[in-house]
């Protein structure tokens, strides 16, 4: 009932054990090179928080809640939970659009890595790396931006199909 | 959008994300000529490009990292910590910061305080901390906050407590000394406070202005056990150490100099009567306004509590009674032989000024003068301000046996009328299910709360001990809900409250409220009732919020006011299936939408969802009425309706609608006389009823008493003009004394309540006919025929105008066609007078036969 919220918090150490436990309780991978690795690495890290977000999206938030303001709490407050949901999903639209930008994203924010980092991984140049950055940063920025701006109603939609 | 589509954005935007906005502007009217999706599309992530520095920067590992590195978390508002939800910040000093929090498996606020960060590392501080919080929570007193519980979260400890609204004493003396009732009032309270933790063998060590809380409503609440002592019981006169406390070194101090006694001021060991000293100094400031140990510096002010005398209250107080100055004076006596021995004694004394000048009973209240900076420094102290009351004034010497809850006002706008509403059916269902206390219905106390003011009188008319009264108003999204028991016999305040819950907290307020009142009363819960209590009170916020909106509108009688309570109960349910009020609700508006639609399509439902609430539970009383009631109204089921009312007159013997449906039962089967004496019996234990006093005038009605039935119906009218069923009963009482300008014109008033309600319309055309007006009769009937087209006109009442316009075989058509729609007059085709004309009428015998109404 009233309580199904509790217990979403992510505590940080969880975060980095549940994103480790997954990365190596797949047996059947085998790592073909370091740049695999930090791939797989960074789309674990992404699942990890995203079924977390969905997970204790029981207590939604209403309108109103800024989404951009991702920071500290993501990981350890289930009052982000909306924030990182929406970032998913925008990510999954810009997958749609241009590939290259969406992965790059993906090894930036929930990888982790830095613009040299992401560009060995995806044998590209620095430069690629940090023009794809700032283009997907903005597309998804002004994309979280209308959502919050138009009263933030497919979040609330999703919230419910969730199994809120 | 396509991937091309996105590719030649992302190309305009990256050709003109480091051009100046003017050149920007330029390009872009090139670029984008007549494409104006192109442009917003461009402009919203060069936008975005500008404002997005702190997005997506730190990645979550990475904070993650920090976190896991530190092993700490600094508290934030909408971090859970425990079961807690930080809300806001409302305090932070040296040692602690305080958070409002919400526990969100009970629903209710909470004050979390958190040891900083630097003392986290500190034994003593740490020892201290928990010492406080075990001190406080082994007492358990309306004086004393509330410790709800200690934790260790993220390697954080906090203290959870009640949340409490106020200010502390300090605030309240920066305006100077207050007055002579004040000062008692606080002393009583405070020294109440400290009889219970000195029983509990803890003596605070700290009294002190900045530690007396006072909430708006004049409760004192004591707070900061953190240097509390823990005595071992028995041993009154001596400190012994517990291992897990904080040592006291001979000569180390410990408390506020200010207010230490002298002893405690000399680093000697302590007892329950340092505390006393302690709030002789708090009195004796509170009446002169200035302390009454001076000096400037710590040492100055030692000296002073060792050999100072204070000046004489007397000549800065001239008001100040000697019983009270004599009582300050005794406090801070320097030996402590010569104090009080106990906080009792000292309260007792205080009472007994209280008894002399006046000042019973009535509770200074103390303005709120709510401030950050109040927060700031009360923050040394556990509790902060809050949402949470509890009155305990002198309870009444003996168990309260009766109670009327008075209709709580609405005091905010008229989108708040149904939490009023709300709010006063909850606490009256709460205790209506207590055998041992008589409570007075709605309509009663409705009557009694509109017009007087003299609580006596009203108790005394109404024939209940205690009242129950308050308002509702909204500030912001938070809702101010205040209540007060008072005794009758002597216009005594026994307990009263001030709440501020959020929407999500209504309930938990609303139960918090009966357990108030059930605490005050000393009234001892049955295991049963609990467990309905329970069950009632444990549902989502939402689901009650719209239970509470379908209750308000199911008081009104007409139909959109019922279809409106069907919608609200339906979506409470969706919101929570197992919502057994919801489903009576339900239930309850199906019923009464039989007078309005055809009963074959309501009445399932009606059954369907009063099964649904006997099987989730929390209303079976309700429930099982509401069942009866089809099985009277709908079924014909004479002997399963009986089942059912009595089902509930066993474990309620004081419903109310019990005795209602019970009496329509023994009304519909023609038992006259006992259903006469269940009223009778109803009208004593409810005397102000309008239910009841409708019931009697239809039972007269039916016993073919007409004077009486008129008189009776007046008399509800009184109560209520709104009653549209006692018009009818008026109405149909004067046709059958020929009166019959007497009953047009009591038919006409109910018809303007609804006039599109062909009910009335039914009883009119039966008047006209019965008064010889035929033409006008039969205009009506064919206006109904017509109306019968687009909704359910109930065929029994057209019968009754055939009948009377003397054709009966039209008459035996509608009411074989009663028969088939299920008709909710059908049960009473035996009682109705009406039928008089027919009675030997083959037709008429083989209906009774087949409504089971036949001997």
């Amino acid at each position: 009932m009233a309580t199904q919220s509790v217990g979403h918090t992510l505590q940080p150490t969880a975060l980095i054990n549940e994103a480790y436990v997954r990365l190596a309780s797949d047996d059947s991978r085998e790592w073909v090179n370091r740049a695999h690795f930090f791939g797989v690495a960074a789309k674990s890290m992404r699942h990890v928080l995203v079924d977390h977000a969905r997970g204790g999206q029981a207590k939604k938030r209403g309108n109103g809640t800024p989404l951009l303001s991702l920071d500290e709490s993501v990981v350890i407050s289930n009052e982000r939970t909306a924030e990182i949901i929406a970032l998913d999903d925008a990510l999954a639209e810009l997958a749609k659009l241009n590939q290259r930008q969406s992965d790059v994203v993906e090894l930036r924010y929930f990888g982790g890595l830095t613009v040299e980092e992401t560009a060995q991984v995806m044998k590209t140049s620095p430069e690629t790396v940090t023009r794809d950055w700032r283009a997907a940063k903005a597309w998804l920025y002004s994309q979280l931006s209308q959502r919050s701006a138009t009263g933030d109603r497919s979040n609330d939609a999703r919230a419910a199909s969730s199994g809120s | 959008m396509t991937p091309e589509r996105h590719r030649q954005v992302v190309e305009l935007f990256e050709q003109l994300c480091d051009c100046g906005s003017s050149q920007q502007e330029v390009l872009l009217a090139a670029h984008c000529r007549g494409d104006d999706e192109l442009r917003h599309a461009v402009e919203a992530m060069l936008a975005a490009d500008q404002e997005s520095s702190r997005f997506l920067q730190t990645p979550p590992a990475e904070f993650a990292a920090k976190l896991a590195r530190t092993g700490q978390l600094r508290p934030l508002p909408g971090q859970m910590f425990g079961e807690y939800e930080l809300l806001e910040r409302i305090g932070r000093g040296g040692m602690c910061e305080v958070f409002l929090a919400q526990d969100t498996r009970l629903g209710r606020r909470a004050a979390l305080k958190f040891l900083s960060q630097e003392y986290e590392s500190n034994p003593t501080q740490l020892c201290r901390f928990e010492q406080e919080a075990r001190a406080a929570s082994a007492l358990n007193h309306s004086n004393i906050v509330t410790v709800y519980g200690f934790g260790l979260v993220y390697s954080r400890r906090y203290i959870a407590t009640e949340f409490v609204e106020g200010e502390t004493l300090r605030d309240q003396l920066s305006d100077g000394p207050l007055a002579v009732d004040a000062v008692v009032e606080v002393a009583i309270q405070t020294a109440s406070a400290l009889a219970a933790a000195h029983g509990a063998g803890i003596v605070h060590r700290d009294i002190k202005p900045e530690n007396i809380m006072l909430r708006p409503d004049g409760l004192v609440k004591i707070v900061d056990f953190g240097i509390a002592k823990r005595r071992s019981l028995g041993s009154e006169a001596q400190a012994v150490e517990g291992r897990s406390e904080v040592p006291t070194l001979p000569g180390l101090l410990v408390g506020t100099p200010r207010y230490m006694s002298p002893e405690q001021a000399r680093g000697l060991p302590i007892d329950a009567r340092s505390d006393l000293f302690s709030l002789g100094c708090v009195l004796y400031e509170m009446l002169a306004g200035s302390p009454a140990m001076p000096g400037e510096t710590p040492s100055d002010i030692i000296a002073a509590i060792i050999t100072h005398n204070p000046e004489p209250l007397k000549k800065l107080r001239p008001d100040c009674p000697g019983s009270l100055i004599r009582i300050v004076n005794r406090a801070l006596e320097k030996d402590r032989e010569k104090r009080y021995a106990t906080a009792k004694e000292m309260a007792a004394d205080l009472r007994s000024v209280e008894c002399l000048y006046g000042t019973t009973g009535q509770v200074p209240r103390f303005k709120l003068r709510w401030s950050r900076s109040a927060a700031a420094i009360a923050c040394a102290s556990a509790l902060l301000l809050g949402a949470f009351l509890l009155l305990q004034f002198r309870g009444p010497r003996l168990p309260v046996d009766s109670i009327a809850v008075l209709p709580l006002s609405n005091e905010g706008g008229p989108e708040l009328q149904f939490v009023a509403d709300g709010l006063t059916n909850s606490l009256t269902k709460d205790f209506v299910e207590i055998p041992q206390l008589r409570v007075l219905s709605r309509s009663s106390a409705s009557r009694v709360s509109a017009q007087i003011s003299d609580r006596i009188h009203a108790g005394k008319l109404l024939k209940v001990r205690t009242l129950l009264r308050g308002g509702v108003s909204g500030r912001g999204d938070r809702l101010v809900v205040h209540l007060e028991l008072i005794d009758t016999t002597n216009d005594r305040r026994l307990w009263q409250g001030r709440y501020n819950p959020g929407w999500a907290d209504l309930l938990q307020v609303q139960a918090t409220i009966s357990k108030e009142v059930i605490r005050t009363l000393r009234i001892q819960l049955g295991k049963q009732t609990q467990e309905d209590w329970e069950k009632r009170h444990d549902v989502r916020p939402e689901a009650y919020r719209l239970y509470l909106k379908a209750h308000s509108s199911l008081l009104g009688s007409r139909q959109s006011d019922l279809e409106e309570a069907v919608l609200y109960a339906h979506r409470a349910l969706e919101v929570d299936s197992t919502y057994g009020l919801a489903a009576v609700e339900m239930a309850k508006a199906y019923i009464a939408l039989a007078d309005y639609i055809s009963p074959r399509s309501v009445m399932p439902k009606a059954r369907e969802y009063a099964l649904r609430a006997i099987e989730v539970g929390g209303a079976a009383s309700d429930a099982h009425v509401a069942l009866g009631l089809v099985k009277l109204l709908y079924d014909w089921d004479w002997n399963a309706a009986e089942q059912e009312f009595k089902w509930d007159s066993v474990s309620n013997p004081r419903g109310i609608e019990t005795f209602s449906c019970y009496l329509h039962y023994k009304g519909a089967l023609g038992r006259t006389t006992e259903a006469t004496a269940t009223v009778r019996n109803l009208l004593t234990l409810d005397p102000l009823s309008t239910w009841a006093n409708q019931e009697m005038s239809c039972n007269s009605y039916y016993a073919r008493q007409y004077e009486k039935a008129v008189e009776q119906s007046s008399r509800t009218l009184r109560m209520n003009p709104d009653f549209p069923i006692a018009y009818v009963i008026a109405g149909r009482a004067f046709v059958q004394q020929h009166k019959f300008q007497e009953a047009f014109a009591a038919l006409e008033s109910g018809r303007k309540l609804d006039p599109s309600w062909p009910f009335l319309l039914e009883e009119l055309a039966y008047a006209n006919a019965a008064s010889g007006q035929w033409k006008i009769a039969k205009k009506m009937l064919s206006q109904l025929d017509v109306i019968a087209h687009q909704r359910y006109v109930d065929p029994v009442l057209v019968a009754l105008v055939y009948l009377q316009l003397g054709d009966r075989d039209k008459a035996f058509w509608y009411l074989e066609k009663g028969y088939i729609v299920r008709s909710s007059s059908m049960p009473w085709l035996k009682a109705e007078p009406r039928f008089d004309p027919v009675r030997s009428d083959p037709r008429y015998l083989q209906l009774l036969r087949k409504v089971g109404l036949s001997n």
